[in-house]
């Protein structure tokens, strides 16, 4: 999540480069981890004058991990010679990068950065707390807000979430019981978005989503149906399409097959669990058994890679743009790993290409929005306002650019206040 | 009669008893009236503070003695409720997940059947079900026994409690609804408790582990409590409060009570500086408004006593101006009370004394002029009986041819100089018994010396005596009547020349006021000093009390009234005229004229 609050050049790597996820597969990914011993190496000729990031296994994929430098986005395990870093240290919880001697530092600049990487959420605040880790980002309010009670040297600092960065579940098409558009319909009235921003998102700082793009975007659509919370409809919806609990399980069947499925979540991230847990209550109650189940970030994206899932709770951020919608919900695009194929969207896209009248054409993305809202093949549940980074401010300075946001700036230009401790 | 510096003394003496009685009388009472009150109030405080504290306490175990008992009441209803003890998998579900959504003390809650299996968990990572299955507490759940385990602390440093419920259908167990309660639930309940900004509240366990901490910090990094003596009372069940010592020195005021049947106990502690700072800030201020009192009766007291004394003051004044001579002098009558009395009959007595002196005066002038007149008819006397028997012999030499000018001559001038001396102890008598008004002029000391000794310095010279002068460089100015001054310093000259029929040395000093030694003389003011200091035959102890006594003298042609006439004059100018003399060594004779 560090990484992806550094820049929003992160967030798109990572999404942009969910291909590369996939080529390496699991295997390779494997491979890589086996490997990681032979990066280990002393850390100490040098100096050393470290930020130690704290992060979760949950939501981060190491292999996208990325690093805004004063010269750009850098691949933490990308390679060539041009990289302002090398890898001391490489395990499953730590990456540890050094800044090359010849790279432009001041004496009390970091010269080493730090990934600690944590089982759960509540792992994380206690090493925050405990002073293990500088820096991190908590999406939960509440979170933060605890670790700067306990400790005073945290202090934290909300961000403005980037525009159209929406939670969503995706659902795997592939999977027969998902496939039929009313089933997906069902679940998104099954499930209380209205729920989850108020007691979740506690303090309600969030947006219901009806679609990709949120209300201040240019291209967003008010005709879109909201989907209220509204089980009756969900279970009439089901039952239109053959689904009912005929052996008196409480969970819906079809020809013999329960309505179960696995929901796949950022492990270890308090949010998600609970959402998890709230989609699961509300989908229990129309006969519907899923079953959450916490992965690492870098599974998760092994399994959309490899459509194995059923329903996938992640975050996404959708650009202003036709190329962002056709990339994940277009048949061909590089991010649909639902399967989606709906033929109206895929001649919207073609109309789109073919017209010239900018207006035309955001009249064409808000056509598709409501394609994608009727066809349901995920379930938008809400616009987060705000994240929140916690800084040690004990130890450092100059961690904030300029910007209205107040966005971190680059690490190596922090200033460790007393580099001789 | 005692001098004027005693009286100031006195007088100060008794505005000094006058302030410090009334700064007494006033402090002393405030003073123990203050100290009482400081005492009770911080008594008081402090004694609220623990109260409070201790109330604190006692409500702080009760809440999470309630808070423990909730989580055992919800499982223990749920163990009853038919969506569990059916133990059909997608009730159970929904059940226990929305005590987890619901109740935020529940970390985790898990349905095992009797041979182990998890059913249900909210946990959607169930190795610790599995663990807890595994485990041999199992095996007494589902013979019917409730379970409660220790106290433990989470990978996430959190600390935990696990309890376990067996699940009955009818009177068999058919499974067991087993929880782990996150203690971290205490940690609002704590913070609530926390009194002022240094104070601590704290939940421990038996080994002293804290499960809870106004610090989360502490908890996080396993810290643990280290009063064993607590530690232990909580272990027997009680209460108390106390004011102790931790290791970092910081003394606190801390309270404790057993929770529940658990074993652990709730501690509030303050820093007693913190606590007692209310007690603390009381004491100031009472002690600055007792000080600040003491200083405004002291101001009073000051003033009044001024005003008791001022009067006693003119009255001191006007009898010491009274006594130094000022017989005119009239206290002011400032008061309308006792010393006012005093001042008026001061007054009245000071009229009778100077109409009494008016009156001894004249009876001693009368006195005088009595022995005078006797005295001085003695003296004429004898130079009558000479002139008779020169007149005598004078006629007989008239009678002679021829005139022996020579004899007549010298006859003649007998008779002269007898006239004189006639003329002489009649002038001197005038002196005396008609003193003239002075005629006060400010006159050089230096100068009136000096003419004095021009006319005698022949007659020195011709007896031998050699006169030197030390003046001080400065002439010394004092307000004088120049011819009586004159007349005075003529008859010491003359006496010290007298004194030295052999010849000597007369020595004759001036000094300015500056240099006169006025302790020794016990004058106040300014005086010239003047001198005469002869190595004359000096005077014999038992003549020295008479010198200045008219017509005592030990010379044989002395009229006794040269040294009584330079008293007269020193006194008239409110001098002190002052004699040392040692026999055979010679006399000085030393003048004190008042300069301003």
């Amino acid at each position: 999540m560090v990484d992806k609050i550094v820049s929003r050049e992160v967030n798109l790597f990572r999404l942009k480069n969910i291909g590369f996820a996939l080529r390496l597969g699991v295997a390779a990914g494997l491979s890589i981890l086996e490997t990681l011993p032979l990066f280990a190496q002393s850390a100490n000729h040098l100096a050393s004058r470290p930020i130690i990031i704290g992060d979760l296994i949950g939501r981060t994929d190491i292999r996208e991990l990325r690093i805004l430098t004063k010269h750009g986005a850098v691949a933490v395990l990308g390679a060539g010679n041009d990289r302002p870093f090398e890898i001391v240290n490489l395990t499953p919880q730590t990456i540890e990068l050094q800044f090359h001697a010849s790279y432009d530092l001041e004496e009390n600049n970091p010269n080493k950065i730090a990934f600690k990487f944590y089982e759960t959420e509540r792992a994380l605040i206690s090493a925050l707390i405990l002073e293990e880790v500088d820096f991190t980002v908590l999406e939960n309010e509440v979170s933060a807000a605890e670790v700067s009670q306990a400790n005073s040297h945290f202090l934290p600092y909300p961000l403005s979430m980037e525009s159209n960065t929406v939670k969503l579940i995706i659902y795997n098409h592939r999977n027969p019981i998902l496939k039929p558009t009313k089933v997906r319909v069902a679940l998104s009235y099954a499930i209380n978005h209205e729920t989850i921003v108020k007691n979740i998102i506690l303090g309600g700082k969030a947006d219901i989503a009806r679609g990709p793009f949120d209300e201040k975007s240019p291209l967003y659509n008010p005709g879109m149906e909201s989907y209220k919370f509204n089980p009756k409809m969900a279970i009439q919806l089901l039952a239109e399409s053959g689904w009912n609990d005929s052996d008196g399980d409480g969970i819906l069947d079809k020809g013999g097959t329960p309505f179960r499925i696995h929901l796949l979540y950022q492990k270890g991230v308090i949010i998600d669990e609970a959402i998890s847990r709230q989609i699961k209550i509300n989908l229990i109650k129309i006969g519907v058994d899923v079953t959450p189940r916490p992965l690492t970030k870098i599974k998760i994206n092994d399994q959309l890679g490899a459509s194995e899932f059923d329903a996938v709770l992640i975050d996404y951020t959708f650009e202003n743009n036709l190329q962002s919608l056709v990339e994940f919900f277009s048949a061909n695009g590089a991010k649909n790993y639902m399967g989606f194929r709906n033929n109206t969207l895929e001649n919207y896209v073609k109309f789109y290409h073919e017209v010239q009248d900018p207006a035309k054409q955001a009249t064409l993305i808000k056509s598709m929005q409501g394609v994608i809202n009727r066809e349901q093949p995920v379930t938008f549940l809400y616009f987060k306002w705000l994240t929140h980074y916690l800084v040690n401010v004990n130890k450092f300075d100059n961690f904030r650019d300029g910007s209205a946001r107040g966005r971190i700036r680059p690490f190596e230009e922090w200033i460790i206040k007393n580099p001789g401790n | 009669m005692f001098k004027l510096s005693d009286k100031i003394k006195i007088q100060h003496r008794l505005l000094t008893r006058l302030l410090i009685f009334s700064i007494l009388i006033t402090s002393l009472p405030l003073l123990l009236t203050g100290k009482v009150l400081v005492d009770t109030a911080q008594e008081s405080i402090q004694k609220t503070i623990l109260d409070r504290n201790f109330e604190f306490t006692i409500r702080s175990t009760r809440l999470v003695d309630f808070k423990l008992n909730t989580a055992r009441d919800i499982i223990n209803f749920q163990v009853k409720n038919p969506s569990i003890y059916q133990m059909s998998k997608s009730p159970v579900e929904l059940a226990i997940n929305t005590i987890v959504q619901e109740f935020d003390l529940f970390n985790k809650i898990s349905v095992i059947d009797t041979v182990g299996k998890v059913i249900a968990t909210t946990a959607f990572d169930d190795q610790s079900s599995a663990t807890f299955a595994a485990n041999g507490v199992m095996a007494n759940v589902m013979r019917g026994v409730s379970y409660r385990s220790d106290v433990y602390v989470s990978e996430e440093h959190l600390p935990m409690l696990d309890i376990a419920e067996p699940i009955k259908l009818y009177d068999d167990v058919v499974g067991a609804l087993y929880a782990v309660v996150d203690l971290k639930a205490m940690w609002d309940l704590v913070q609530e408790n926390v009194v002022g900004s240094k104070g601590e509240a704290f939940i421990f366990n038996r080994a002293g582990v804290y499960i809870a901490h106004s610090d989360p910090k502490k908890v996080y990094a396993k810290q643990t409590f280290k009063n064993r003596e607590i530690i232990d009372k909580i272990a027997l069940e009680m209460n108390g409060q106390l004011i102790y010592t931790t290791d970092d020195g910081i003394e606190m005021v801390a309270a404790y009570a057993p929770i529940g049947q658990y074993g652990w106990g709730a501690m509030i502690q303050q820093p007693t500086s913190e606590a007692f700072a209310p007690a603390h800030s009381m004491r100031l201020r009472i002690i600055q408004f007792m000080f600040g009192t003491i200083l405004l009766a002291s101001l009073i007291a000051y003033l009044y006593s001024k005003w008791i004394v001022r009067p006693v003051d003119h009255l001191v004044q006007g009898m010491e101006r009274f006594s130094q001579g000022e017989l005119n002098y009239r206290v002011e009558k400032v008061s309308n009370d006792e010393i006012g009395t005093l001042a008026e009959n001061f007054n009245d007595m000071a009229d009778r004394l100077i109409e009494y002196q008016n009156t001894l005066k004249r009876t001693e002038r009368l006195e005088t002029l009595s022995k005078l007149a006797s005295v001085l008819s003695h003296e004429i006397r004898n130079p009558l009986n000479s002139m008779v028997i020169n007149m005598q012999i004078l006629k007989r030499e008239f009678s002679k041819e021829p005139l022996n000018r020579a004899r007549v001559e010298n006859f003649y001038h007998i008779l002269a100089a007898e006239i004189k001396r006639v003329d002489q102890l009649v002038s001197d008598f005038l002196l005396i018994a008609r003193p003239q008004k002075l005629e006060k002029t400010k006159t050089a000391l230096n100068d009136l010396l000096d003419e004095v000794l021009v006319l005698h310095s022949a007659e020195a010279l011709k007896k031998g005596v050699r006169i030197e002068r030390e003046y001080e460089k400065k002439p010394v100015c004092v307000e004088v009547d120049p011819g009586k001054m004159k007349q005075a310093f003529l008859n010491l000259v003359i006496n010290a020349i007298q004194a030295m029929p052999g010849g000597g040395k007369l020595t004759i000093e001036l000094k300015n006021s500056d240099s006169v030694s006025k302790v020794k003389q016990k004058l106040k003011g300014s005086y010239a000093k003047i001198s005469f200091k002869d190595t004359g035959t000096g005077i014999k102890k038992e003549d020295m009390s008479k010198i200045f006594d008219f017509y005592f003298s030990t010379k044989e042609n002395g009229t006794g009234l040269g040294l009584a006439i330079v008293q007269q004059i020193i006194d008239d100018h409110q001098g002190k005229i002052a004699v040392q003399s040692k026999v055979n060594h010679g006399s000085t004779f030393t003048l004190y004229l008042p300069q301003e």
